[in-house]
């Protein structure tokens, strides 16, 4: 067998290995699809994409509805609404720094958000925006702090570190020359160029100053297996959420 | 006088598969190769390193679903069991590979390989790994560490400390039961981190716990020493960073040593190349061919043509590898010794495994190794995570990153399309257990049976072992059907005790098929 690029899963997965396909004969188990409760929770995935499934009982759809109607509003979209709340306890005073929406298709239950910024803290509403452009609320998830990626700003007054003592261990770390420029240009194409296995090995992009090159790359192949994934399990509503993104995507880009 | 330290750290674990209501059972047979390939390699390893006075130090982490089934009656008389027919079959083979010589030499390195190990496993351990692990402890050579409950991966369970903390408990609970003291490390499983984990690791008495390098060079603050030094948490707890050198020595599909063409080729087994009717009696009851753990072919190339192994040659390039290993170790650690203020340590974790499973000769490498550190060479010595703490007076305090050592570094192996549709429903069952252990403060009796057993269906659903076969499409249908039966009971079990209908007898049949844990306490639910 072809040694793929990302070994280190397949020997994890080897060790459940036994044989090529195999399918037991078992019950067969309906899980509920959902547990009467209104709620959105957000998870993180990585420095820049963050997670949110989410229910809403008919009950509160239906009694949001009458309350747009009864201030005589119409109805135009469902969305997520994502806030920036970095540094803001969003609970208490219900401010962010900023937001911004995604319009929901109707069979949606969850979202993979693109929210662009490593170390920034998130909160995500689910809500109905009514075409006179009010927002009405249908719950509200946790917040969630997306990694850092990256060298701390942050220096320790006992432990004063400059950055360029920084990178050198971070190189040491990694086994490469900090001052080799060939060698850190071969290892950066090599880290682009294939799937890696060690993927804290990803600070190098940041030291390269082509973060915007590399957070292309991020996108469009984290993008395409996020698609890939949907589409094998072939759910249709899930191909249109993800065109969605994709649109979204695109928008952000060209602000 | 050394000039820095190396830590080896091999992380040992199997998800609970456990089926008495079958008489043979597929996917019992990870477990069984563990054992044969792997742990008794290893503990023959250490055995002999002990008996011959090596001045050694390893690591290993025991997850405590492993520890449950190595110390379980069932499945020790199931393996013993397969062991023998699998000595029956080499004493077969000897006899069958006769015309052809470099076969037959293999068929009798089978053979002497599973008397040895039958004799490892039943005569001097009398059917409990565990008595080794034991033994190791307290021979002072060995660090033995746990590791979460289930081996949930905790950062996507963190907007729930009780169910972290469970995770914990859990498995601080069996590994004092075990060992008789308190866990000094945890192997964070996937080393899954968030920052704040820590404090509930404090609580439960761990002393230090392992990261992938970026959960320390993305530290806040700015940490001083890459990770050749250990740091301590805002709440004591101390952390060590992987070294990425010594790890892509292994791990990397370009450089690793595991790749090379002298070495057993994993995905060649009789279990296939034979005549069915031949093989049959030794595969799963149902006859699918299958692995059986007999392999005469090597690596030989990037092609399907496959050469037949050779031992000799195997072992002389694992001894080979060895010395490179430890060449690049000294190097590495003479440079990086003269950057800092103390001696670096490097920390080398690995799956355990990897090695005598996924790398047939892994355990000669890491015998070498050890070996070839301890006597031939002075520029560093191998140590343990707690016995290096205890060098220096002062660490830095920082606060690691949200980070784990899966595919790209974060959590997406564990949550992505193949997955995500878990969460909804293991969220659920952490709001719903801490409802009722909040309703039931004081419970005794059938309710106290019923919710801690509650508490069991809920951490064996968290596995990540069955995200991430889902996610890599090993066995998916098993790991999302063990999913699915665990949210199911768990449903099923939760209407009861809300509605005070408790069926006992149901439970306790439950409880019979999942039999670990005995010492759960639902308690550790509340949160009010």
């Amino acid at each position: 067998m072809a040694v793929p690029d990302n070994l280190k899963t397949e020997i994890e997965a080897s060790k459940f290995y036994l044989h090529p396909e195999h399918e037991h004969i078992s019950r067969k188990i309906n899980l509920p699809t959902g547990y009467g409760k209104d709620r959105i929770v957000a998870m993180i995935r990585d420095p820049w994409w963050i997670f949110t499934y989410w229910e809403i009982t008919p009950q509160t759809e239906q009694e949001t509805f009458n309350k747009i109607a009864n201030n005589g509003e119409q109805f135009d979209r469902s969305v997520l609404r994502v806030h920036d709340i970095t540094y803001i306890d969003y609970f208490k005073t219900f401010k962010s720094h900023s937001y911004f929406d995604i319009t929901l298709k109707d069979l949606a239950k969850t979202w993979y958000i693109d929210v662009n910024y490593p170390n920034r803290s998130w909160c995500v509403e689910i809500g109905m925006v009514t075409k006179q452009g009010n927002f009405y609320l249908l719950a509200r998830s946790n917040a969630v702090q997306t990694p850092r990626f990256g060298m701390s700003d942050v220096l320790d007054a006992k432990w004063l570190i400059s950055s360029e003592k920084y990178w050198e261990f971070a190189c040491l770390s990694y086994g490469l020359n900090m001052y080799d420029e060939e060698d850190l240009e071969e290892f950066f194409t090599r880290q682009l160029n294939k799937s890696m296995s060690s993927p804290g090995m990803e600070i190098f992009k940041i030291r390269k100053k082509r973060k915007r090159f590399v957070t292309a790359w991020n996108r469009s192949e984290l993008m395409e297996e996020f698609l890939k994934n949907r589409l094998k399990k072939g759910l249709f509503s899930a191909l249109i959420s993800g065109l969605a993104s994709l649109t979204f995507i695109r928008k952000t880009k060209s602000k | 006088m050394e000039k820095g330290y190396l830590a080896f750290v091999l992380h040992a674990h199997f998800p609970f598969v456990r089926h008495p209501e079958h008489e043979s059972f597929l996917e019992e047979n990870w477990f069984y190769e563990g054992i044969t390939e792997t742990y008794i390699p290893l503990i023959k390893m250490i055995d002999k390193l002990l008996e011959d006075g090596v001045d050694f130090r390893f690591t290993i982490s025991l997850s405590p679903t492993l520890m449950a089934m190595l110390e379980d009656d069932l499945l020790n008389k199931r393996y013993t069991k397969k062991l023998e027919s699998l000595l029956e079959l080499s004493y077969k083979e000897i006899e069958r590979t006769k015309p052809y010589p470099q076969i037959n030499k293999l068929a009798h390195m089978y053979n002497n390989l599973f008397r040895e190990a039958l004799y490892i496993y039943r005569d001097k351990y009398g059917s409990r790994l565990l008595n080794a692990f034991k033994k190791f402890d307290s021979s002072g050579k060995v660090e033995i560490m746990v590791c979460a409950g289930t081996h949930g991966f905790l950062p996507l369970m963190s907007q729930y400390p009780q169910a972290v903390r469970s995770q914990v408990k859990i498995a601080v609970d069996t590994y004092k039961r075990i060992f008789g003291h308190t866990p000094r490390g945890i192997w964070l499983p996937e080393c899954g981190h968030y920052p704040g984990v820590d404090s509930i690791l404090k609580d439960f008495g761990i002393k230090f716990f392992i990261l992938d390098s970026h959960g320390i060079l993305f530290a806040e603050p700015r940490p001083s020493f890459g990770v050749y030094s250990p740091y301590f948490c805002e709440s004591g707890v101390a952390v060590f960073g992987r070294d990425s050198e010594s790890s892509k020595a292994v791990w990397s599909a370009e450089e690793g040593y595991p790749g090379d063409f002298n070495y057993r080729e994993f995905y060649r087994d009789i279990g296939y190349d034979l005549d069915h009717d031949y093989v049959k009696p030794y595969l799963n009851g149902d006859g699918t061919r299958m692995n059986i753990g007999i392999k005469y072919h090597r690596i030989t190339g990037k092609t399907d043509y496959k050469d037949i192994y050779n031992p000799d040659a195997a072992r002389d390039t694992a001894s080979y590898h060895a010395g490179n290993f430890v060449f690049n170790r000294e190097k590495q650690i003479e440079y990086i010794a003269g950057k800092m203020d103390r001696k670096p340590i490097i920390i080398a974790p690995y799956d355990a495994e990897l090695y005598g499973h996924w790398w047939f000769e892994g355990i000669d490498w890491l015998n070498f190794v050890i070996r070839k550190v301890s006597y031939d060479q002075k520029v560093f010595k191998l140590t343990t995570p707690v016995e290096y703490l205890k060098k220096y007076d002062r660490y830095q305090v920082i606060t690691p990153s949200y980070s784990s050592w899966g595919y790209k570094g974060y959590s997406e192996v564990w949550l992505n399309g193949a997955n995500d549709w878990i969460y909804p429903h293991l969220h659920m069952m952490v709001e719903r257990m801490s409802e009722l252990a909040n309703n039931f403060p004081n419970a005794n009796g059938n309710l106290e049976m019923a919710l801690n057993h509650l508490a069991r269906e809920l951490l064996l659903a968290q596995a990540s072992d069955w995200s991430f076969m889902m996610k890599t499409n090993t066995f998916s249908y098993y790991a999302s059907q063990r999913v699915k039966d665990h949210i199911d009971r768990f449903n099923k079990l939760y209407d009861m005790i809300k509605y005070n209908r408790i069926d006992a007898a149901w439970i306790n049949k439950r409880r019979f098929q999942y039999n670990l844990f005995q010492d759960v306490d639902y308690k550790v639910y509340i949160n009010k």
